[in-house]
């Protein structure tokens, strides 16, 4: 009786189960082996920067056996996306993806059909992610801003109350709008009163943080660090207060990047504090990741993988006039 | 039966297939179907929360992009306008005219835009400057500006950007877009435009995508409520609405925590205003959510009943449809297990149970077919049974009656032998005998000759005495006529003691009168009396010694008398044996001429007795083998008897046995008889 049972029992699951593997094998099809993935640069646009990028992941992708190849968008939807749709006909693995705009991101999710995706450059919106399929690396913009605080509160730890400049990215960047929350959520959790005496967009840009800086210097107002969301707009406060006849060494500027304008700045004592974007990190996890997708592994246990398995977040370091040396090239 | 009865004993009670399919089918077809729409309801409800949390997500993030927008929007209004205004360079009055231009201009800041330098200077559009009734002093009023919310929010930023919610000197609860104006001179400006929290609310509320959701618009800095439907509540914070819900949203948004959430009943989704502290918080009540639900729940509940019912009823009758051949079967199956193989079974299933039921039928033909045959060797062996016991019966018989003729043969036999023994003895005997009969035979010859010479002697004896006789006879006569003379002088005698008797008798009679006389004289008389007593004595004395001499007498004629008889008697004696003596001669004669007959008789039969004894020794001889013959005769038919006793036995046994036989042919023909299997 009880094998008659199990005998319905299999009648009734196996077509069950076969259906369920049919259907749970499409995404199955092309999974890889790591070690010779298909992977495919989708990057925003030609230049230096880009380029530079294409270059190093290549080169990483290499020392992994990977086969790599790279599509420029020149910051066009369309080209972006016909580039995916190319890349993936012709068996591309896996997608390194720097989206033209983060609003494309179903688009280009779309093209790529079965293919997971590593985006880089530009975050898409957290809902286009998914784990272990549609996984962005980055650097941990919160962390920077974080370190920023951690450095100000070091400093100026003695203050009951704190005057702070913040000079941000463009409006809605997602560098400027976690830096600038990693900073003020720091600030705010060390219970010290914080006046924000000027906060103002400044879109990366030198000259317009320092247009800003020039007037609210006018203003008279009370001021003691100054932090921008990048090297550019704190190098651009610099000279503000500079010509202001401010002392520097009464003020902490920040910024976020080590770029060399900022980091010779630091050099100079003029800015204090910088944080490193490691891009070679960036590269070898984008990598890294695009491998274990290909294989349709978990990201699960790579550096700076977030529990929800979207994210992985390559952490920063912090440059100030003591280690300055080492970044300065 | 036996497989029956156990099965019955082992399970208790009966419990038909159908009910054991049914009582297994449908309980899981029942958790099946219970299991299904209690998972297609666990994953239409996670579906639809799904849904639910994303259509909030996506209402919020689109009231957010509207009031982003609408902000935006004002802003650059206000962006465009203090441009202008920076790159115009207007003179006072061309100030005047261009802030007297935004009044009224657009209703979402109907005052217009104002502007206030560092000094406390203040410029607006002369229509607001007119319905401002309060006209406080010059100096106060620069400072009062200075320090407002507005100039002191604007001083942060180039760009304009909105101040936190405050109540502006008009009373109005508003909030600001301010900013520093970019001015040739280096003047620190700044400039400005109220927009009306109960404007923005209006603005929140409006852009609520859901139904029955509603919205708050929160400054995440201090949690203080920029704009709710319920306008009472601007301005205040969300801890001092005495809300629960409101003070557990202050709580996330503090903590930041900002995922969608049931609060308190409600599903409410956060997102922050980018370019602002704010956070729009949107919720919607749960119950709303799960409205549909619950009607799907019902639906579902509905549909599984009905399923479970029509499956039921479905499986009720596939079960009875497939059972009811071994339903039949089962029927057929009892009735043959009763001994009725007259059924028959009729199927036109291709399936195990025909295959079953043709199976049965072919077994109950064989069965008949077995039974038959089995009916008819019961008979066949009935009948052989019962001859076999008549058989046995009559050997039996036989041989008792064959046994009873060799015992009475063995006893004949033994009597036989007996018999021959014992004229084997007689034989023997017998020539013995004639032996001594032939000695007896001689000595008798003998005696007999001295027996004639005994008789001739007897005879002259016999003539002797005769004479003795004659003289004998005559004394007698002699003696008879001396006592005749006796006889007489007794009778005398006998007289004359009669006379004496009866003198006697008178003398004693005498004496007693004399005795009688003599008492009556008395004295006198006695000595008289002595004399009568005395001759009394005398008297009966007397009388005694007549008597006796009578008696004496008498005696003496009694003897006389036999005397005479004898005398009398001897003569006769004498006379008769005169005569018989003369017989005896002459008999002596007789016998002395029938002893020489004799004599010479026994010497005829010596010679025979010769003969005989020869015969008689040939008779032993004879007879003894014969008894040897008739022992061995005997000791033939002990066997025989031994071996009629065992036929005997044995014949009893095979008849025991035949018996048995025919019990067994009887119970078995009776046990097939059980079975019915018609014609």
């Amino acid at each position: 009786m009880k094998k008659d049972y199990k005998k319905k029992l299999g009648t009734v699951f196996l077509p069950v189960a076969a259906v369920v593997l049919l259907l749970g094998g499409c995404r199955e099809r092309d999974a890889a082996t790591g070690n010779n993935a298909k992977i495919y640069y989708a990057a925003i646009e030609s230049g230096d920067y880009y380029e530079g990028w294409a270059s190093q992941l290549q080169e990483q992708a290499k020392k992994q056996g990977c086969d790599f190849a790279v599509g420029y968008a020149e910051k066009s939807v369309e080209t972006q996306d016909a580039q995916v749709k190319s890349a993936v006909s012709k068996g591309c693995d896996v997608l390194l993806c720097g989206l033209v705009s983060a609003d494309i991101a179903t688009e280009i999710k779309a093209a790529a059909g079965d293919v997971p995706i590593v985006f880089i450059n530009q975050a898409p919106d957290d809902v286009q992610l998914e784990k272990d399929y549609y996984v962005y690396v980055a650097s941990d913009e919160y962390m920077a801003g974080r370190y920023q605080a951690e450095y100000i509160l070091d400093k100026l730890g003695g203050k009951d109350e704190i005057n702070v400049v913040i000079l941000k990215g463009p409006k809605g960047a997602s560098g400027a709008v976690g830096r600038t929350n990693g900073l003020k959520q720091t600030l705010k959790a060390s219970g010290k009163k914080i006046n924000y005496v000027f906060e103002d967009n400044a879109d990366w840009s030198e000259d317009t943080a320092r247009e800003m800086m020039e007037m609210f210097l006018k203003t008279g107002r009370a001021v003691d660090c100054v932090a921008a969301n990048n090297d550019d707009m704190a190098c651009g406060a610099v000279k503000a207060f500079e010509e202001a006849g401010v002392d520097l060494g009464s003020v902490l500027f920040l910024g976020v990047d080590a770029s060399a304008k900022g980091c010779q700045s630091i050099a100079d004592n003029k800015m204090d504090f910088t944080v490193y974007q490691p891009m070679s990190e960036q590269i070898s996890a984008a990598v890294e990741v695009a491998q274990k997708l290909a294989e349709r592994k978990s990201v699960e246990g790579i550096k700076g993988a977030a529990k929800d398995g979207k994210y992985i977040l390559v952490p920063f370091e912090k440059v100030d006039a003591q280690n300055v040396a080492q970044y300065a090239n | 039966m036996k497989k029956k009865g156990k099965r019955q004993t082992k399970s208790g009670k009966f419990i038909s297939v159908k009910t054991k399919l049914l009582g297994i089918i449908l309980p899981v077809v029942i958790l099946i179907v219970t299991v299904l729409t209690g998972l297609s309801y666990i994953v239409s409800k996670n579906v639809m929360k799904e849904n639910a949390e994303e259509l909030l997500k996506t209402s919020v993030k689109g009231q957010v992009s509207d009031i982003e927008a609408w902000l935006g929007q004002n802003l650059k209004s206000f962006q465009t306008a203090k441009q202008a205004l920076e790159q115009m360079d207007f003179t006072e009055e061309q100030l005047q005219s261009f802030l007297n231009a935004y009044y009224g201009f657009d209703s979402n800041f109907p005052n217009g835009l104002y502007m206030a330098d560092a000094d406390g200077r203040f410029y607006c559009a002369e229509a607001l400057r007119s319905a401002d009734l309060q006209k406080p002093d010059e100096m106060e009023n620069r400072a009062l500006v200075t320090q407002s919310e507005w100039f002191q929010s604007g001083l942060s930023r180039v760009n304009m950007g909105f101040t936190n919610a405050y109540t502006n000197d008009r009373g109005e609860q508003v909030i600001s877009a301010c900013g520093m104006l970019r001015t040739a001179s280096g003047n620190v400006r700044v400039l400005s435009a109220d927009m009306s929290l109960d404007k923005v609310s209006v603005y929140v509320n409006s852009f609520v995508k859901m139904e029955e959701a509603e919205s708050i618009l929160v400054n995440a800095e201090d949690n203080t409520i920029l704009a709710y439907r319920d306008t009472g509540l601007i301005s205040k914070s969300l801890g001092e609405t005495g809300d629960t819900f409101m003070k557990a949203v202050g709580d996330r948004i503090l903590r930041k925590d900002v995922a969608v959430a049931e609060i308190d009943g409600n599903m409410t989704g956060f997102e922050e205003v980018e370019g602002t502290n704010w956070v729009l918080v949107s919720y919607v009540p749960a119950k709303r959510v799960y409205q549909d639900l619950n009607h799907i729940r019902n639906i579902m509940i509905l549909f599984g009943l009905v399923s479970i019912l029509v499956l039921t009823g479905l499986l009720e009758r596939i079960v009875h449809i497939v059972i009811h051949p071994i339903k039949y079967l089962t029927g057929v199956i009892k009735s043959m297990t009763d001994g009725d193989f007259t059924v028959h079974i009729h199927t036109k299933c291709n399936d195990e149970i025909g295959e079953m039921s043709r199976c049965i039928e072919k077994f109950i033909d064989t069965m008949c077919n077995m039974i038959a045959s089995i009916n008819k060797v019961s008979g066949i062996l009935h009948g052989q049974a019962d001859s076999s016991r008549d058989v046995s019966a009559q050997m039996f018989s036989a041989s008792k009656t064959q046994n009873q003729s060799m015992k009475e043969l063995n006893e004949t036999v033994e009597q036989l032998s007996v018999s021959v023994n014992g004229i084997a003895e007689s034989a023997t005997t017998l020539a013995t005998l004639v032996a001594e009969a032939r000695d007896d035979g001689e000595g008798v010859s003998s005696k007999m000759s001295e027996t004639v010479q005994i008789s001739q002697e007897g005879k002259t004896a016999m003539q002797n005495v005769s004479a003795a006789m004659q003289n004998i006879n005559n004394s007698v006569r002699k003696l008879q006529a001396a006592i005749d003379g006796v006889e007489k002088a007794s009778e005398e005698i006998t007289n004359i003691t009669g006379v004496i008797g009866n003198i006697a008798d008178e003398t004693s009679l005498l004496s007693l009168n004399a005795s009688i006389e003599a008492a009556r004289a008395g004295e006198a008389g006695k000595g008289f009396t002595v004399v009568a007593t005395e001759i009394d004595k005398l008297a009966k004395t007397s009388m005694e010694s007549v008597r006796h001499i009578d008696s004496l007498v008498l005696e003496i004629k009694s003897s006389i008398g036999d005397v005479i008889s004898q005398a009398g008697d001897s003569v006769d004696n004498i006379n008769r044996s005169n005569e018989l003596i003369e017989d005896a001669a002459e008999t002596f004669d007789v016998i002395f001429r029938n002893i020489d007959t004799v004599g010479t008789l026994v010497q005829q039969m010596i010679e025979k007795v010769d003969k005989v004894e020869d015969e008689a020794g040939n008779v032993a001889a004879i007879s003894e083998e014969q008894a040897a013959s008739a022992q061995e005769i005997a000791a033939s038919s002990d066997i025989l008897v031994e071996q009629a006793n065992h036929l005997m036995a044995n014949s009893e046994t095979v008849t025991n046995e035949s018996n048995e036989l025919t019990n067994s042919a009887e119970e078995l023909s009776e046990q097939i008889g059980v079975f019915k299997i018609g014609s």
